[in-house]
């Protein structure tokens, strides 16, 4: 057996929660035992933790050389709860205490974190540790994701290394080495596929020429996964061919979700499956033998976690990802995009509803088949993408890695690891709620296009925003349904402008405002459109009267020029005012409103759909003294639009402007010296 | 200092003239006016070159319709001349005194690094709330302690606890008769005083930085309320008016409406440059200064309901501010269609020279009820 370099002796490990942030330590564990076999490990996790079973069958844990050792520690609760705080910094506290005994005794040479908060007591007691000098060694940690996790994005400051599995993912470029994910070698085996594949249709006993589907959520399961994989079953089974392989998930102790339970139940109430049905489809609660699944399998169905997707790499098998919403740095949706971007997966957005106050994470089954079903009935397809995702596959990830351990403990040579392919322009990801508004905004300005991929990426994130605890977050998901014109969600707007439970608006006051803002940017115009705007004219907030009272001159015109009826060559309205008749009595009484801008949005929204001056004139008249300069100017202007509309002549509008109040309010200012400056400045952009 | 060199000349047998506190809170006025005028041109073309120009709203260079690029950090000259005018003639050995300079130099310093912060980084990039916080407590309660330490105190020791407030002759409480069941009477209740002044402190210096928006609006009412306050420290230090008009004689008291003086005439040059449209905006420099100095002020003349008076504009201002955010934005609506006040009317499409001079009036009608209760007790 090779030995390279016999100075390593110690290495600690750390990281986990959840088996995403395990299974790379254990790789690398394997890669580096395998070089050094005298090395000793200790691995630091949370009791009861993924990390704890994993660990006891991964390792055989009898050997003096490989100890696990347990600390405390939890993940941020966030600041809004005291009593959690607490609790998180007690833990914290003591975990660190305990890290600082576990370092001092078993002195590693290096720490390796992959991240996850059963990272941060030792992270932050050898850090400590080495600020007072008391430890040497190095800190290398591991990030799985596309996207920075939040202990990682604290360690990556005293980190003397960062290896990377995406090359998109933001590290100082001194320390950040890309290295990809290490896949546990158990599942990543280097044999042609042909060969594998019919190898392990042997073992499971499935038809040679069957399509097979592999479908699973982690072990513990995906609820929406496993809800939208056995609606769609009916229609994927139609085909005779297909075998869908189904890990169902099993309920660790004190989990709130049963996937294998909550599979037959959903199971039973299906019409239309095949009698052969536990044939064509193979469920069980946690598959064991991942490597020959995977390589029996054509298409695979999962979440976005950075270890399944870098197993469905090494595999190259296609795949199908339905990230998880709802995470830190939407991590699963970043590290989806980064190898959808590279033609290796395809993504399918889950989408999230507000019910009863509780976002809802779903995924329309019928969608999940458009999907699927092309890709199942083209091998061509198929094969292109499982190319795509071999080649994402770094199968010298584990080798760099220890390079890279030993360059760090004992000044080996540090691994030559070639740069990473170029990471490509992401439009919507990593943006704030404020730039992706900008973004639509300029994209509904036709500055710039959002196309396919993009969109789908754009539309689950507003439909992040609309369900968002947070009402300030809503309210811009309102705004940016209209400003990105994604029709698809008018009945959600619909529904947050004018809903009541129990007599109570759903809403608060300021998301059915913008509720409103979103329909008029969105333009479109039915019977629940036009009752929600009946309702806002009623609304006890005043901001949200004015916006719907504006919003009807949007829809009954200003932002629906004239367009040429290609049949007839006559010009018309996209939005007929005639369709606004039923609003105009509630429009009229709103003239009388508290609220300044909801009078002058009224009066000038009153320009746009009044079909006759004789029914409206009282509102007219009445404004004309207004105490508000702003509702007499609107005044004016729905005169003007009544001319421009031909409801009233010239002469006729003129009449009624000479009965009001004109005052000298609303100047604009203009400072002439900056003018000047900036017409000096525009010769420059005009110079060739 | 001029105070000083005063005594020598008259001990010399020269002019008393320097001597008397209404000659030198005239000359104060004049002096910081003077200096305002003079040094007001060069401190804005220094703060322009500097960079210190204003970023709100928006980031290119110039706009016709905007004030971006305006200077700021104009506090500088309500500094230069009101500190320097109180310098040359205030009485230097009252230890009031030093406390009124030390709050306008002190919030003076921490605005201008807010200032800098925000031209630097942007407008989310200034002092955070807690370091703003807690620079503007930790100054009051130590003007709390000086004014309830026994050795220190500018008032005759057995009124240093006390509480007034207008309209009432006696004071409303002492807090120093008070003390915890069970505890010696030296444990009494006194150092609720120093966490007041350091509320008190923090809420003035708040209310006229939120004030501070449209040119001019903020350096009006702080002028009236260093003339009111000025006219309260004569009556005070004066035993003939203070006994006519039923106050404690406070003497030394004199000396801040030396200072007073010397801040309106400060006042009075910075809108010499600041009235509309603005060659210059004073900062979170000039307003913390300002209102940090005004909290002092109000504080060792025992005057602190007064303020709420005299400073009505400040409170309507940061009143209808905390209305909105504390009982609208929390709830998800808005209470005013906006906040603070002065947007509120801009939002009404008001202009901006008329809100201010309207909101001048308001405040001379403010000062004018202030002053009234000179009388009516």
């Amino acid at each position: 057996m090779e030995t390279k370099n016999d100075g390593l002796r110690r290495v600690l490990f750390t990281g986990g929660g959840t088996g995403g942030h395990v299974s790379p330590n254990l790789a690398m564990a394997h890669e580096i035992a395998r070089r050094h076999p005298g090395v000793k490990f200790l691995y630091v996790g949370v009791r009861g933790k993924a990390e704890d079973a994993m660990l006891r069958r991964a390792w055989d844990l009898e050997k003096p050389e490989r100890a696990l050792s347990f600390v405390r520690s939890r993940g941020f609760p966030g600041a809004s709860n005291p009593v959690a705080l607490v609790r998180f910094g007690v833990d914290l506290f003591g975990g660190i205490l305990v890290s600082l005994g576990l370092m001092l005794r078993f002195r590693p040479q290096v720490v390796v974190a992959t991240g996850g908060f059963v990272a941060a007591p030792i992270l932050f007691a050898a850090y400590g540790l080495r600020r007072v000098g008391l430890y040497r060694g190095k800190i290398f940690i591991h990030e799985q994701n596309a996207v920075l996790g939040r202990m990682n994005q604290l360690a990556v400051r005293f980190a003397d290394s960062v290896g990377v599995a995406f090359p998109e993912t933001r590290v100082p470029a001194e320390k950040k080495l890309w290295v990809g994910y290490p896949v546990r070698p158990s599942v990543s085996d280097p044999r042609p596929v042909e060969q594998r594949r019919r190898e392990a249709r042997e073992a499971l006993g499935i038809a040679a020429d069957a399509r097979v589907v592999l479908a699973f959520g982690g072990s513990q399961g995906a609820r929406t996964l496993n809800r939208a994989l056995v609606a769609a079953l009916p229609r994927l089974l139609e085909d005779p061919k297909v075998v869908v392989l189904h890990g169902t998930g099993r309920m660790p102790a004190g989990g709130r979700y049963n996937g294998a339970a909550d599979v037959e139940q959903r199971l039973e109430k299906l019409q239309g499956l095949p009698a052969t049905l536990d044939e064509v489809y193979r469920r069980q609660e946690f598959i064991h033998d991942m490597g020959t699944h995977y390589a029996a399998s054509d298409l695979v169905l999962c979440r976005g976690g950075a270890g399944s997707l870098n197993e469905v790499c090494a595999n190259g098998v296609a795949a199908v990802v339905i990230p998880k919403a709802n995470l830190p740095g939407d991590h699963q949706a970043a590290n989806a995009r980064s190898l959808e971007r590279r033609g290796a997966v395809k993504v399918v957005y889950e989408q999230i509803r507000l019910e009863d106050g509780q976002a809802q994470e779903m995924v329309d089954s019928d969608r999940l088949c458009d999907v699927i079903q092309p890709l199942l009935t083209q091998p061509v397809a198929r094969s292109t993408m499982a190319a795509a995702a071999k080649e994402v596959f770094e199968p010298r990830t584990l080798g760099w890695v220890a390079d890279m351990v030993e360059h760090l403990c004992t000044g080996g040579p540090r691994p030559e690891v070639p740069e990473p392919p170029p990471a490509p322009d992401e439009k919507i990801l990593g943006l704030s709620s404020n730039r992706m508004d900008q973004l639509l905004r300029r994209v509904r300005a036709g500055a710039e296009s959002l196309e396919g991929e993009d969109r789908a990426l754009a539309l689950y994130k507003i439909d992040g925003y609309l369900a968002a605890p947070g009402y300030v977050a809503r309210a811009r998901g309102c705004r940016m349904v209209g400003s990105g014109g994604f029709t698809e969600r008018l009945e959600a707007l619909v529904s947050y402008a004018s809903e009541k439970r129990g007599g109570e608006f759903v809403q608060p006051p300021i998301v059915r405002r913008d509720a409103f803002r979103g329909l008029q940017a969105l333009g479109e115009v039915n019977e629940r459109v036009l009752e929600a705007l009946e309702s806002g004219l009623k609304d006890p907030y005043f901001e949200t009267r004015a916006k719907a009272a504006q919003a009807i001159g949007g829809l009954g015109g200003e932002d629906h020029p004239l367009a040429i009826d290609p049949t007839t060559g006559l010009a018309q309205r996209l939005n007929e005012p005639r369709l606004f008749q039923p609003l105009l009595a509630p429009l009229q009484r709103m003239t009388s409103d508290s609220f300044f801008e909801a009078r002058a949005r009224a009066v000038r929204s009153l320009g746009w759909i009044a079909l006759d001056y004789h029914s409206v004139a009282g509102s007219f008249r009445s404004l004309a003294f207004d105490s508000r300069w702003k509702v007499r100017v609107a005044l004016i202007e729905g005169l003007h639009l009544l001319v421009d509309r031909g409801v009233l002549t010239a002469d006729e509008a003129s009449a009624e402007a000479e009965e009001v109040l004109r005052t000298s309010d609303g100047f604009e200012t203009r400072y002439s010296f900056k003018g000047a400056y900036n017409e000096l400045l525009s010769l420059r952009e005009a110079a060739p | 200092m001029i105070f000083w060199l005063a005594g020598l000349l008259e001990s010399a047998g020269g002019p008393a003239l320097f001597r008397f506190l209404t000659s030198r809170a005239l000359f104060a006025f004049m002096t910081a006016l003077g200096v305002g005028l003079v040094v007001g041109q060069p401190i804005i073309h220094l703060l322009y070159r500097k960079g210190m120009r204003s970023k709100e709203r928006k980031y290119q260079a110039l706009d016709t319709g905007s004030k971006v690029g305006t200077p700021v950090m104009g506090g500088l000259i309500l500094l230069v001349a009101g500190v320097g005018s109180a310098l040359l003639w205030c009485d230097l050995g009252s230890l009031t005194v030093w406390l009124c300079i030390a709050a306008s130099v002190w919030f003076g310093a921490v605005g201008a690094l807010d200032d800098v912060m925000k031209v630097r980084g942007g407008a989310e990039k200034g002092l955070s709330r807690p370091a703003k916080l807690g620079a503007q407590l930790g100054f009051g309660a130590l003007v709390g302690l000086a004014v309830i330490s026994p050795e220190h105190t500018p008032f005759p020791v057995e009124m240093a606890a006390e509480i007034h407030v207008p309209f009432r002759q006696a004071a409303l409480v002492d807090l120093a008769a008070f003390s915890l069941p069970g505890l010696p009477t030296v444990w009494n209740l006194s150092w609720l005083y120093i966490v007041g002044a350091a509320i008190f402190v923090g809420f003035c210096t708040n209310a006229v930085n939120f004030t501070d928006g449209l040119d001019g609006l903020t350096t009006v009412p702080c002028l009236l309320s260093f003339a009111v306050l000025g006219v309260f420290a004569y009556v005070l230090g004066n035993t003939v008016w203070s006994t006519y008009l039923l106050y404690p004689s406070v003497p030394g008291a004199g000396e801040i409406g030396v200072f007073c003086a010397a801040m309106m005439g400060a006042c009075l040059a910075f809108l010499w440059f600041n009235v509309y449209p603005a060659d210059v905006f004073m900062g979170d420099m000039g307003s913390l200064m300002l209102g940090g100095a005004l909290g002092t002020v109000a504080l060792l003349l025992k005057q602190e309901a007064l303020m709420f008076i005299v400073g009505g504009i400040f409170l309507i201002e940061l009143g209808s501010s905390a209305i909105q955010e504390q009982f609208g934005l929390k709830r998800g609506r808005r209470i005013f269609a906006a906040a603070p006040l002065h947007h509120l009317y801009q939002h009404r499409g008001i202009a901006e020279s008329k809100i201010v001079v309207r909101m001048w009036i308001v405040s001379v009608l403010f000062a004018a009820l202030a002053l009234a209760t000179l009388k009516i007790r």
